[in-house]
């Protein structure tokens, strides 16, 4: 058994989304903190942009405010979320899609140079490629340090503070000792909790990223950090066997989205996330 | 549209320009970048324990980010961490490795698969699973924790010959402690709101008393339920 020991200011868990993009926004703001960044898979294709996404999901549209998008959130949520946190997000929806513009991802445009949209939240891109250019991104990085196959499972706690987190390979045997000034968890939700829907050698073809699999809230809750409705769950509305989504045929191409009486069932019951789930 | 869907097409001969396109609900996730699960967070991301901040799936309060979001998350996090990460000072710590060396000197009756299908089963069937319609009762629930129980005793039993076993016992105790809460989430709200994320069978009514935000926090291995206002911090 080896151990091995890292001190850095910044610690991310998790090389996905938001650790990477967490990674490039604090080198821009000081490229003298030095950041390291633990990920479980290789962060060249990890977590659920993995694959790729063909959209990105939260964009304010042309005629309509960050604070429209928050009302919107908060009404699909039934009231209950966090307005302050929903505002401060869609604040930066159009900036943060500039940036990954920016570093390389191409967003459909039309024939006026400007972002074909999906709806007024939604513009299309061609995303195969996300993943792999926000990680080329970070690679460039000269205080940011990559280290793939790493397992996060503890925080390091001095009190009610946290001073970083501890783990181990998922390939050999090395344990990795982490202190850190600050720490950032962003390693996703969490799947496989319920019996999927989907058995024996195909069970983990699933909507979410068989490889969340809950850490950084196990971690936090077992360190006694608070949590906020976790009764909220997440039930993709998907096409069946392949997973495949639904809005893409819905919003994208135009198809109807009618039950076994031909009835547009969305009209008719309502068109919440939770209730198109309810409906079928 | 995606690989799967096109292929199934292809290989069916069941084009979508003649044949409906069947669609059905997954089984439920707990993921902060579509709800609102997740670490009770300020608006600058940090949790309530200190200088550990949050972004992404993994924060809770704020539904609907997807990519763009979890990126606006992580430039706010990053912002805070920026401003305080000089007034910061640490003492070394290490962790007890033993934790993860005892894994390999266990010894089981049991395969990690083995207890993550109970711990699956036990969730679909008494804590509103896809074969249950996503509905559940407050005596199911009750049933959900006790078999939750055996299977995380079991499961420090559990036995590693290498680093991927290791990983996946891990995955599992993962699973089994966000289960945990989320059984005590489920009978916190005795109310029935997002019909379809949440349909509670003894309240099948939504109750305006619950325009509220249902915490919790893990005391000496037991879950607390917190309730918090939903004006607070507006
Ligand atoms: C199938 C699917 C399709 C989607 N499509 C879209 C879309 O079209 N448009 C859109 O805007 N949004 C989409 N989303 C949502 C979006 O992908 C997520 O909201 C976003 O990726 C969340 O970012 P994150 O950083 O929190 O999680 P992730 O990007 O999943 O990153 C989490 C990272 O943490 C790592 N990790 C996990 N556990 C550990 C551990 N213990 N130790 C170390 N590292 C760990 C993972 O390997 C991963 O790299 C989709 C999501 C899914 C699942």
């Amino acid at each position: 058994m080896e151990i091995k020991k890292f001190f850095s200011d910044v610690l991310i868990i998790g090389g996905g989304a938001a650790g990477l993009f967490a990674a490039i926004r604090l080198s821009e703001l000081n490229p003298k903190i030095n950041v390291i960044i633990a990920e479980k898979a290789d962060i060249r294709r990890s977590g659920c942009l993995a694959a790729g996404v063909n959209a990105l999901n939260a964009y304010i549209g042309e005629g309509h405010t960050p604070k429209d998008y928050a009302d919107y959130a908060l009404k699909d949520a039934h009231g209950i979320a966090r307005y302050d946190l929903l505002l401060s997000m869609s604040e930066r929806l159009n900036h943060v899609t500039k940036i990954i513009e920016k570093l390389g991802l191409v967003i459909f445009k039309d024939e006026n140079d400007k972002y074909i949209t999906r709806g007024w939240r939604n513009v299309k891109i061609n995303g195969e490629n996300i993943k792999l250019i926000l990680a080329n991104a970070v690679k460039n990085l000269e205080n940011v340090k990559i280290i793939n196959h790493v397992n996060i499972t503890n925080f390091l706690l001095d009190d009610e503070k946290v001073v970083g987190a501890a783990g181990f390979s998922t390939r050999d045997k090395i344990y990795y000792n982490f202190t850190a000034k600050a720490t950032l968890i962003a390693t996703g939700g969490a799947s496989g909790i319920y019996l999927p829907n989907h058995s024996g050698g195909s069970r983990h073809q699933i909507w979410y990223s068989p490889f969340n699999t809950g850490a950084g809230y196990a971690m936090g809750i077992r360190a006694g950090a608070e949590m906020t409705t976790f009764e909220m769950r997440f039930i993709a509305l998907r096409c069946k066997d392949t997973i495949a989504p639904t809005g893409t045929l819905a919003q994208g191409v135009g198809a109807e989205q009618i039950n076994s009486k031909g009835e547009l069932f969305q009209e008719k019951y309502g068109n919440t996330t939770s209730e198109r789930v309810f409906e079928i | 549209m995606s690989p799967a869907q096109s292929l199934k097409w292809l290989e069916s001969g069941e084009m979508p320009s003649k044949f409906n396109v069947e669609i059905g609900g997954s089984e439920p996730y707990i993921v902060g970048g579509h709800t609102a699960s997740g670490y009770w967070i300020d608006k600058n991301r940090q949790t309530t324990l200190k200088n550990l901040f949050a972004a992404g799936d993994v924060a809770g309060g704020c539904p609907q980010k997807y990519v763009t979001g979890s990126f606006a998350e992580a430039e706010i996090a990053a912002e805070s961490i920026a401003k305080e990460i000089n007034k910061i000072s640490i003492t070394d710590k290490v962790v007890d490795f033993e934790e993860f060396e005892q894994y390999f000197k266990n010894q089981s009756d049991f395969s990690v698969d083995e207890l993550e299908i109970a711990m699956q089963t036990a969730m679909d069937e008494y804590a509103g699973g896809l074969t249950q319609n996503y509905k559940f009762s407050e005596n199911q629930l009750n049933l959900a924790k006790q078999n939750l129980k055996r299977i995380e005793i079991l499961s420090e039993k559990l036995h590693a010959n290498d680093m991927y076993d290791l990983l996946k016992i891990y995955e599992l105790r993962e699973r089994l402690t966000v289960a945990k809460v989320l059984i005590e989430h489920l009978k916190a709200r005795k109310e029935t709101r997002w019909a379809g994320f949440y349909q509670n069978l003894d309240y099948p009514q939504r109750d305006e008393k619950y325009n509220l935000f249902v915490n919790s926090k893990m005391i000496n291995n037991e879950v607390k339920i917190i309730s918090r206002k939903i004006e607070q911090e507006m």
